[in-house]
Formats: structure tokens, C-alpha cells, sequence
């Protein structure tokens, strides 16, 4: 599923300077996996709330264009963190959109089962958020959104409060599982080299009002290592980002 | 590992009963020495003596019934009304502006207070007190419970509408097991607010009941039963007690 954001403002009526999107525009194409790099503060996750249907923009359009119509869910959403409900276990919560769905209990947690394996957290299906570590409930989380089998994925920032380690392989199992059936994903983070490493295109973001500055195609090779080998392209994309936060925070 | 320490014998526990044994131990010795009124403060064997003649002459039985029969109607009216209001004055935000005016009006209003009127509109019999002990757990289940939904971070009710879950699977599967702690604790607290009511009203205007038993037995000066009374309030009140914290423990197993 395409997505595509035309001429997207937003404001909150609180303080007089309150635009915090200003004229958004991009498109990712169908299983393509988008990052948005910014400042804190500059809108990511509003942007991603608009893409949800979670707010509505001031103006604009956000279009969906694919072969398939969209059967239910559009997208599903990982969020930051704490995004798993305390008060469920670890494959109820998997299994939550698809309980939304209204899918009987039995095939729901099949399929939340599947999912759970290929996050590698089977074990722990039983347990409560409270019990796990921040990378298995982000796994969790991942494992949910995945498993209403949507076109199109959005995550906000999933793996910042992560230590370096559990990012680094979280961020390959997301490559895995988004490998099998390319969704268009929406991905959202600060962090230069985890969108150099995941995506085929980045937009980097202003600071607020934020609006899109550049949008760059990510042109290396997948399996991407970046610990292990130079990559020239890389290097030259991580300068040309230097370089825009630099103007950024002259003006 | 965890097991283990629960199985642990661990004598902390058990201070409580060691401080109660020598408060009465304490209480008899003087009582049987003479050392207080023994008119006003009978010997513990003697409340003792007396509970079981008033179990024998079933005369307790009967007095247990009545003040139990209230309580747990005017609370489970009351808890009831309270709790699901206040569920639904958590999730909106409409009724919140709406109703939390009044509610910190009358919330500070002593209930028993509202005896009187509550006789004017349902009589002198039970229909009044049930009213009145209603009231009583109304509002702090009414309270509670509305934190309680008011507390439940703001993303859970975001996770739930962008996987497009109706209102009824919101309540289901956020809004209740959200709530539940604190909605427990405010029963918590009702159960304690009526308890206290059922005993005052039934000390005014009651001829059965445990705070009847109470009152005519200071009225004639048997000041055993009245011990004995309160010694079976103070077990209701802790039963009941008891038996909350036993659902929180079964309810609640996701938290630390
Ligand atoms: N519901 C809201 N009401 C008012 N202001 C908001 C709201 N949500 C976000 N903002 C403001 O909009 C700006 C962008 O927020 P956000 O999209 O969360 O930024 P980011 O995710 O890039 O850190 C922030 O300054 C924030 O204070
Ligand atoms: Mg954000």
C-alpha cells in the first residue's frame, strides 16, 4: 500500500505559535520502509497520529493507494514503549487486534502464537508486561502490530529506550519479519545510523513548525552491516544529514 | 526461589497476636485482681462466657442477621450504583464536568446525617437505613473508581482505537482491568464507611442488629454483651477485610 501526504498542516489551539506540521509533503511507495529523522519536539509522532487517522490534519490530504483495498486495519502502530497493557499477558496483548477484529479466541491466539515464535518470544507467552525486559515487551509489541497482518506499519521511536545491544538485534529480527511481506512501514527515530541501517529512503525533518527539509533514497545493498564494513554511500549520507541539522541550529 | 520464601516460617508475621494475647492476658489478670471495674470492664473469660450464651440463646444469631442483612444489601446498592457511575464518570469527560460539582457538595456530608430525611421518604424500617448505609458506600466507590479509570495511561486508550476496538471491547479490556486496584481499593474503603454507618444507625433507630445489641446493653447495664458485640464487629469488619484483599490477590495478578 502506497502512502502518500499532500500539503499536511497541523496545529494544536494552545499557544499562539501552535503550527506544528507545516506543509508535509511525501509518498512512500508500497513496501517501502520510510524513516523519519528529526529533532525532538518537531512532530514525528503527530505526523505518525495523522497517518493512524488519530488526528485529524488542519489541512491537507493523506492518500492510501494499493492493487488491494484495505480489508479492517489500515496500520498498526508500535510505540514508544509501555505500550503493552500491564493487565494482559504477553500473547493477549499479541493477539489484542486481532480480539478488536472481533477473532474468535482460538484462532487469534494461533495466530498471536505464530508471531511469538518469530520474535523468538514464545517462552514468555504466559507472562505479564511487569515480568519481561524492555526488549521482549518491544518484541511484544512488535509482535502485535504484526500479527493484524495490516499494508502498513507505524513505529514511533520503538527501540530508543532500548540499551545499544537489544536495539542492535531487535532492529535486524524487525528487518526479518518486514523481509516476508514487505508492508510499508512509517518508521520514526532520531538516531542518524538506525535509519541508515533500516531504511530505503529517509526524510529529515525541521525543527517545529517541522516540515520535511530532504528526502533521501538509501540506495545500499540489504543485508546492510554497518558495524562490520564501509559503506561510501553511507558515509556520504550521514555528512549530508551533519550538515542539514548544522543549518538547522543556526537559524 | 520465590516459593521458598514464602514457605518460610518468619515469626514478624506473627507479632500481632503475641501484642493482642498480652493486652487481654494484661486485661484479665487486673480485671481478676480488682485492679479496675470489673462493672466496666469485665474480665475477658466472662465476654467470653456471655458470647457463647448469647450464640446458645440464639439471641446473637439474630442480631448478626439483621446488622448483616443490611450491610450487605445497602453496600452491594450502593458499591454498585457507585462504581459503575464512577467508571463512567472516568471515561467522560462530559459527566466529569457535569457531576463532579455536586458529587464534592454532598460527598463531605456526614450520611448519617441524612437519617431523618431518608425516614421521611422510606419509613422508620429497614428501607431508611439500607438508604442511608447506600449512601455511605456510594461515594468512595463512586471516587475510586473514577481515578481509577482516570489513572490508566492515555496510550493504552490509544493502542486500543488504532486497532479500531468498539467502545464495549475499550470497557472490556482497558477501562475495567485498568481500573480494577483502585476501584478495589474504594470497596475497600466503602465497606469500612458502611460498616461504621450500619453500627450508628442501628445504634439510633434500630431494635435488632449488632449496634442494637450494643446499645441495649449499656442501656441496662450489661456491660459483657456489649463487649461481646463489638468483639463480632470487630470480626465482620476484619473478615470482610480479609476477603478483599483475597479477590485483589486473584484479580490482580500483573501487578508487582
Ligand atoms: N495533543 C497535543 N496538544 C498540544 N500540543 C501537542 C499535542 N501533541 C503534541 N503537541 C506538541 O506538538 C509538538 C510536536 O510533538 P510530537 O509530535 O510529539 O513531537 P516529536 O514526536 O517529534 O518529539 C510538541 O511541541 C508538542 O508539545
Ligand atoms: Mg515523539
Amino acid at each position: 500500500m502506497e502512502i502518500i501526504c499532500k500539503k499536511l498542516f497541523k496545529s494544536f489551539k494552545d499557544k499562539k505559535d501552535s503550527l506544528v506540521l507545516e506543509n508535509i509533503n511525501f509518498s512512500a511507495a508500497s513496501g517501502e520502509f520510510v524513516s523519519v529523522l528529526g529533532p525532538s519536539g518537531c512532530g514525528k509522532t503527530t505526523l505518525l497520529r495523522l497517518i493512524a487517522d488519530m488526528v485529524k490534519p488542519d489541512s491537507g490530504k493523506i492518500i492510501f493507494a494499493g492493487k488491494k483495498e484495505a480489508e479492517r486495519s489500515l496500520n498498526a502502530m508500535v510505540f514508544q514503549e509501555h505500550a503493552l497493557f500491564p493487565w494482559m499477558t504477553l500473547i493477549d496483548n499479541a493477539a489484542f487486534g486481532l480480539e478488536a477484529a472481533g477473532i474468535k479466541k482460538k484462532r487469534r491466539r494461533n495466530i498471536a502464537q505464530t508471531f511469538l515464535n518469530k520474535m523468538g518470544i514464545e517462552k514468555f507467552a504466559l507472562y505479564y508486561p511487569h515480568q519481561l525486559s524492555g526488549g521482549m515487551r518491544q518484541r511484544g509489541a512488535i509482535a502485535r502490530a504484526f500479527a493484524i497482518n495490516s499494508y502498513i506499519l507505524l513505529m514511533d521511536e520503538p527501540f530508543s529506550s532500548l540499551d545499544a545491544q537489544t536495539r542492535f538485534i531487535l532492529q535486524k529480527e524487525l528487518l526479518r519479519i518486514w523481509s516476508e511481506d514487505k508492508k510499508t512501514v512509517i518508521y520514526v527515530t532520531h538516531d542518524i545510523e538506525e535509519a541508515i541501517l533500516l531504511s530505503d529512503k529517509i526524510l529529515v525533518m525541521s525543527r517545529r513548525p517541522g516540515t520535511i527539509i530532504k528526502d533521501i533514497q538509501v540506495n545500499i545493498k540489504r543485508p546492510r552491516n554497518l558495524i562490520e564494513k564501509d559503506y561510501p554511500e553511507a558515509k556520504e549520507i550521514k555528512k549530508d544529514i551533519w550538515r542539514l541539522i548544522k543549518q538547522e541550529s543556526l537559524i | 526461589m520465590a516459593a521458598d520464601k514464602t514457605r518460610e516460617f518468619n515469626i514478624e508475621k506473627y507479632y500481632w497476636l503475641f501484642i493482642l494475647a498480652a493486652f487481654f492476658l494484661c486485661w484479665e489478670v487486673c480485671a481478676k485482681a480488682d485492679k479496675i471495674s470489673s462493672l466496666f470492664f469485665p474480665a475477658p473469660s466472662i465476654i467470653i462466657k456471655t458470647l457463647i450464651k448469647l450464640i446458645q440463646t440464639k439471641e446473637l444469631i439474630g442480631h448478626i442477621n439483621a446488622t448483616i442483612f443490611r450491610f450487605v444489601s445497602g453496600f452491594t446498592i450502593g458499591a454498585g450504583i457507585g462504581i459503575s457511575f464512577g467508571l463512567c464518570m472516568g471515561w467522560s469527560k462530559f459527566l466529569r464536568t457535569v457531576f463532579d460539582p455536586l458529587i464534592s457538595i454532598v460527598y463531605p456530608m456526614p450520611k448519617i446525617s441524612l437519617l431523618p430525611i431518608a425516614m421521611i421518604f422510606f419509613g422508620i424500617g429497614d428501607a431508611s437505613k439500607i438508604a442511608i448505609i447506600a449512601a455511605s458506600a456510594f461515594f468512595p466507590s463512586l471516587i475510586n473508581a473514577m481515578t481509577g479509570v482516570m489513572q490508566i495511561d492515555r496510550i493504552y486508550f490509544d493502542v486500543a482505537r488504532n486497532y479500531q476496538a468498539d467502545n464495549k471491547a475499550i470497557f472490556m479490556r482497558i477501562i475495567l482491568p485498568g481500573s480494577l486496584p483502585v476501584v478495589l481499593a474504594g470497596i475497600r474503603l466503602a465497606l469500612n464507611t458502611s460498616l461504621i454507618v450500619t453500627i450508628a444507625v442501628e445504634l439510633i433507630a434500630a431494635q435488632k442488629g449488632l449496634g442494637a445489641l450494643i446499645w441495649f446493653a449499656w442501656e441496662t447495664l450489661r456491660i459483657a454483651e456489649l463487649y461481646a458485640g463489638l468483639f463480632v464487629i470487630a470480626v465482620m469488619g476484619a473478615g470482610f477485610g480479609y476477603l478483599i484483599e483475597t479477590i485483589k490477590k486473584h484479580c490482580i495478578k500483573w501487578q508487582d
